[in-house]
């Protein structure tokens, strides 16, 4: 089993999380249902990364990519089908019951949405110091160390005291997405999976929180999986960008390498729909049509449906995943030499520095 | 203090001009809550041309929908459009009884929403739906609205409009059913169409081309349009013009390129300095501090007196009116100049 792991199994030291050939396929539910279905959906189907310690590494895609069903195996909140999971050099990948609840003090969740997130009838204080109880970090009857502690992790994400007695409703969206952020810092985890933690926010709330999370890496040295559907946002708070779709990765490399010299086509696409100039200017590489289903995804290249170089190699061979420059990964056709590029790479953004 | 005000119109002087579609003056919405009177439209001036791309940009509560709503007469209890006036086409909507005002719904001024599943009829095949509208309208049969129908799909680049229009809602994807929702608002080919945060629920890749594909729909039909987002992108795609609102009022409004370049509200620059933008890759956001005002707060000056880094004592006694400190660029700030040297360095 520890074979599959490139790293071997042996430790390697800042390694946080180390994901090799992960998958998960749900059974697909719908259509007729007397005919038994023997569809599955490819949420996610053969991703490998790793994550060093303090580093930042952002899932981008578009909904239904995988990208959220990705950060839920990481935490084990889910069982992956197959490939394997190492967080902190301990392989995870099947862990239950007391081994389970431990992996829960090395990393942690923060979720997309503060509403639904928080115990509408906890106070914040209860709501923080639930994790700090479940996992016995204070002696039983320890009133005043954890209440000392939910303090400190208030004024650390930017509240105060007073807002432990308050509940979730009294907060707007911004502070309730901080509660959760203390939450999950609690048991001082080594990384910390934010599922889209700023879209369900107002424009000046999503920058403060932001900070918020580039304030707190810097401080803690956490590392985070930052799953965003916004690449301005990712280009902000990240090291590494993951690129995904229908359960693939099409692209992995450090941020400045995938935005300035962006490989995959749809790493292109993703650009140009984020940095539109206006309506007048060029949009030869604006996509049609949708993302392919999860279910029975299409042959060969996961893009090819949509992609604007595809040629006939791209529906019959999947592309696999190559190193192009020094850690920047990229899976397409182009690379190989069997595909020619249709029109020319337009959506080279100049990147200061 | 400067004294450059000129009007307190947008639109400049009350004489229509000859190629205007939509006039809205000091348009108040108030909702009357048990918590007191919520002004979310509390005085919105602006006008629209024939077949201008106008966006308004706001933050939630900003009153961005609520004044779109208003366009519309679709405002519900308990709120009531307290004063103003809305002229469209010459005629007076606010005055026109709730038939006529029916009759031109879905003609002459459409809407789309944000949630597109939850504005399709569930158990109605989308062609019915489409074709419904223009027979309703036009009074045009079945069959040649359904060409019609599938003319229009075929503009916004559905592959197969036919499978489409055979389709029930359930079957679609939400980008493909916010198709179906702008080829119903048009189909009538009607002289406005209010988009409420209409691409706001969709993929960018999916945003971008559906954008696209309305600005060429929109020409083909002359088509006016009023967006309301909280998206940046969007307005910069879209629309040539644009708005800002804060606390029920338009603090500024101008071209779309200027308010990217030369931002003269300090709202504005708070707002521009806190989204993360690829043109700008390594500068820091510089979010702006405190909330915006509850809508039933009494505030006699500017809203945005409370977190504004450039304020003096005057904006908190009198309200800044909307005036133009450049040719076509209006700014509701006693300092609009001060805004964008002053926050930004």
């Amino acid at each position: 089993m520890e074979r599959l792991f490139l790293s071997g199994g042996i430790k390697i030291k800042n390694l946080i999380l180390e994901v090799v050939n992960l998958k998960k396929h749900f059974p697909a539910r719908g259509g007729n249902p007397l005919v038994r279905s023997e569809r599955t959906v490819k949420a996610v189907d053969g991703v490998s990364f790793d994550i060093r310690e303090g580093e930042v590494v952002a899932v981008v895609g578009e909904s239904g990519c995988g990208k959220s069903t990705l950060g839920r195996l990481v935490i084990r909140l889910i069982e992956p089908s197959s490939g394997g999971i190492r967080l902190s050099n301990e392989d995870v990948t099947h862990v239950q019951g007391e081994e389970l609840r431990s992996l829960r003090l090395k990393a942690q969740i923060v979720f997309q949405d503060p509403f639904g997130s928080l115990n509408p009838r906890m106070t914040v204080g209860a709501s923080i110091a639930y994790p700090l109880q479940v996992n016995r970090l204070f002696k039983r009857g320890d009133k005043e160390g954890v209440e000392q502690r939910v303090k400190e992790l208030l004024e650390r994400v930017g509240l105060n005291a007073a807002h432990a007695k308050r509940l979730p409703h009294e907060l707007s969206g911004g502070q309730r997405q901080r509660v959760g952020i203390a939450r999950a810092i609690a048991v001082n985890p080594k990384l910390l999976v934010l599922d889209e933690p700023v879209a369900a926010l107002d424009l000046s709330a999503q920058a403060r929180v932001l900070n918020l999370f580039k304030e707190l890496q810097r401080n803690t040295g956490m590392a985070y999986l930052f799953i965003t559907h916004d690449l301005s946002v990712a280009e902000y708070i990240a090291d590494r960008i993951l690129v995904m779709y229908a359960g693939k990765v099409m692209e992995l490399g450090p941020r400045g390498g995938v935005f300035k010299t962006p490989w995959h086509p749809y790493t292109e696409a993703l650009l140009a729909a984020a940095i539109l100039e206006g309506p007048s200017s060029s949009d030869a590489t604006i996509l049609d049509g949708d993302p392919p289903s999860t279910i029975d995804p299409p042959p060969g290249c996961r893009f090819n449906t949509r992609c604007p170089h595809a040629g006939p190699i791209c529906a019959a061979e999947e592309p696999a995943l190559v190193e192009v420059q020094d850690g920047h990964m990229v899976a397409c056709h182009l690379l190989t030499g069997k595909l020619q590029r249709r029109i020319p790479a337009s959506t080279r953004i100049p990147v200061s520095a | 203090m400067q004294q450059h005000f000129r009007t307190i119109d947008p639109g400049a002087g009350k004489v229509p001009q000859p190629d205007e579609l939509l006039r809205v003056e000091d348009l108040r919405t108030h909702f009357h809550t048990r918590h007191g009177i919520a002004k979310s439209v509390d005085g919105v001036d602006f006008h629209l041309s024939k077949g201008e791309h106008l966006g308004l940009i706001g933050e939630s509560g900003s009153g961005k929908s609520v004044t779109a709503l208003s366009v519309m007469r679709l405002v519900r209890e308990p709120g009531r459009i307290v004063g103003g006036s809305i002229h469209f086409e010459g005629q007076d909507l606010l005055g026109l009884d709730a038939q006529s005002m029916r009759r031109l719904r879905g003609s002459r001024i459409s809407m789309i929403f944000q949630d597109p599943l939850n504005h399709l009829d569930p158990v109605m095949k989308i062609g019915d739906w489409i074709s419904e509208t223009l027979t309703l309208h036009k009074g045009v049969g079945r069959k040649a609205a359904y060409v019609e129908a599938a003319r229009i799909l075929k503009v916004l680049k559905v592959a197969s409009p036919e499978d489409v229009l055979r389709a029930y809602p359930f079957q679609l994807s939400g980008g493909m059913c916010q198709r179906v929702l702008i080829a119903t608002a048009i189909i009538t080919g009607p002289a406005l169409l209010i988009a409420d945060e209409a691409t706001s629920a969709l993929d960018v890749t999916v945003q971008a081309s559906i954008l696209r594909n309305l600005d060429e729909l929109t020409d083909i039909f002359g088509t006016a349009v009023l967006l309301t987002t909280h998206n940046m992108l969007v307005v910069r795609q879209a629309c040539t013009r644009v708005m800002v609102m804060y606390g029920g009022r338009i603090v500024e409004s101008c071209d779309t390129d200027v308010l990217f370049r030369n931002p003269m509200h300090p709202y504005t620059v708070g707002l521009l300095d806190s989204v993360p933008a690829l043109e700008r890759i390594g500068e820091p956001l510089r979010p702006m501090a405190g909330e915006p005002p509850l809508p039933t707060e009494d505030i006699v000056g500017c809203k945005f007196y409370g977190r504004c880094p450039i304020r003096r004592p005057v904006c908190q006694e009198m309200r800044p009116p909307l005036a133009e400190v450049e040719s076509g660029h209006w700014s509701a700030c006693f300092f609009p100049e001060e805004s964008r040297s002053k926050i930004s360095s």
